[in-house]
């Protein structure tokens, strides 16, 4: 079977500039880093590959973890588990929790944060996390570079803003201090289910009291839910929220998402089942 | 397209298609057998395989990323020391894992036990999120994971 077909042209670039001009000059090549989500995507016992595929798995400076006093920067074709084993003890709790939810640890040897981020039909685990975290992007091309707060990485019509030509290079995690800080997994975790929400907050608080507080919700497809109104309203205020807080919390998320989102009654309801469990904390996941 | 890797320790060459996965080079070209193929999704832990001493499932793994790799597989896996150690535990506690989870398993703790650290059940509880099979208990097979770590430590068990 394999003669009558035509293989791709695999080309294993070696440095970020041989990466880029190759790029430059296969602009429809596949890039390829771990590979996970691509082989997944596939049911045939035989991958299917374009004409011409440009690994990253040798490209030296994309395999850089660094970490300064502010910040941990990574680079785009590290595995999950490699950030797992030598950044565990300085990433925010949220981040691990998030990285270690991907898959199985077999997986997390091959998926890379790079992957994790730039899957164009689907939000994976560590984006809603990136997300909250005020992550920066590098994003190069032959003749360009631009760094991106992942916030604007994700467009209104949440697609990812990578353009033509351009390759995710590096990932700055801020550090800053959340004394608060939880990550939900919520329904169907299979590794291609779409049926499952991403929760993630952050929050400062002292004396008891709440002084900063954000939150994300994320849908297996392509949805990042967010409602300032909602996080407002939680500053000031004792964790856990008491029944009427959390009812209004939810009125105000819900509110504030259909704006920009269609929700369906049935979302509808497990949005607001979801935020009752975590904001009563009375969910386990 | 012609790879060049190392096999169970011995460097080897075979002439694939990129595209071909990894466990059907290990099937078919190297006639491997105890690496098995059923859920082609990563997620079964059969097809599991060391990659450079980190376990990978070679169902997701194109034939183009083993060149210049270490591929060691559960043929050569079960000579070693490590491999008798955990069975042995396994078997003294009934609670050997099945055939189609074993090796992810199996290679899991073979990489904590590189690690050197101690962990809690909690952290071995998301670590093994992704392994978990009716075969066994998971609250059981947790517990049996620390006390390996603990009695390889104690042994101080070359890994």
């Amino acid at each position: 079977m394999y003669d009558k077909m035509k293989s791709s042209m695999v080309y294993s670039p070696t440095s970020l500039n041989e990466l880029l001009s190759l790029h430059s000059k296969l602009p429809k090549a596949l890039i390829y880093a771990g590979g996970t989500h691509i082989l997944l995507s596939q049911d045939n016992k035989n991958i299917k590959l374009p004409t011409s595929v440009i690994s990253l798995q040798k490209v030296d400076e994309l395999l850089r973890l660094k970490r300064t006093e502010r910040y941990l920067e990574i680079g785009a074709a590290v595995t999950i588990n490699r950030i797992l084993e030598k950044a565990s003890g300085v990433m925010p709790n949220v981040m691990k929790k998030a990285l270690l939810e991907i898959a199985n640890s077999s997986v997390r040897n091959l998926a890379t944060i790079g992957g994790n981020i730039c899957i164009a039909e689907k939000r994976m685990n560590s984006f809603p996390v990136l997300f909250l975290l005020d992550t920066k992007l590098e994003l190069k091309k032959s003749n360009n570079t631009r760094w991106v707060d992942i916030k604007k990485f994700l467009k209104e019509d949440n697609t990812l803003d990578l353009r033509q030509g351009e390759i995710l290079t590096r990932i700055r995690v801020p550090f800053e201090t959340w004394n608060y800080q939880r990550y939900y997994v919520i329904g169907d975790r299979t590794l291609q289910s779409t049926d499952y929400f991403l929760f993630c907050s952050l929050g400062k608080i002292e004396k008891e009291q709440v002084i900063q507080f954000k939150f994300v919700l994320s849908q297996g497809d392509n949805n990042i839910y967010r409602s300032r109104t909602a996080e407002d309203f939680i500053v000031g205020r004792r964790l856990p929220l008491n029944k009427k807080e959390i009812a209004t919390v939810k009125d105000m998320f819900l509110k504030d998402i259909s704006v920009e989102h269609s929700i369906d009654e049935a979302k509808n309801e497990k949005i607001s089942g979801l935020l009752q469990s975590v904001f009563s904390e009375t969910y386990r996941g | 397209m012609e790879i060049y890797f190392t096999l169970n320790g011995e460097v080897v060459n075979t002439n694939v298609p990129p595209e071909k996965r990894l466990i059907d080079v290990l099937r078919e070209d190297f006639s491997l057998l105890k690496t098995k193929g059923l859920c082609y999704k990563g997620q079964c832990g059969s097809c599991t395989v060391l990659m450079n001493d980190k376990p990978v499932p070679s169902c997701l793994i194109p034939a183009f990323s083993i060149k210049s790799s270490e591929i060691i597989t559960a043929e050569e896996f079960i000579k070693t020391k490590v491999y008798k150690f955990l069975m042995k535990l396994f078997r003294s506690h009934a609670l050997e894992p099945c055939d189609y989870c074993r090796w992810g398993k199996v290679y899991s703790i073979y990489s904590l036990l590189q690690e050197k650290k101690i962990f809690d059940k909690k952290e071995l509880y998301d670590y093994f999120l992704g392994n978990q099979c009716n075969c066994t208990d998971m609250d059981a097979f947790l517990d049996l994971v620390i006390i390996a770590l603990n009695k390889a430590r104690e042994e101080k068990l070359d890994v």
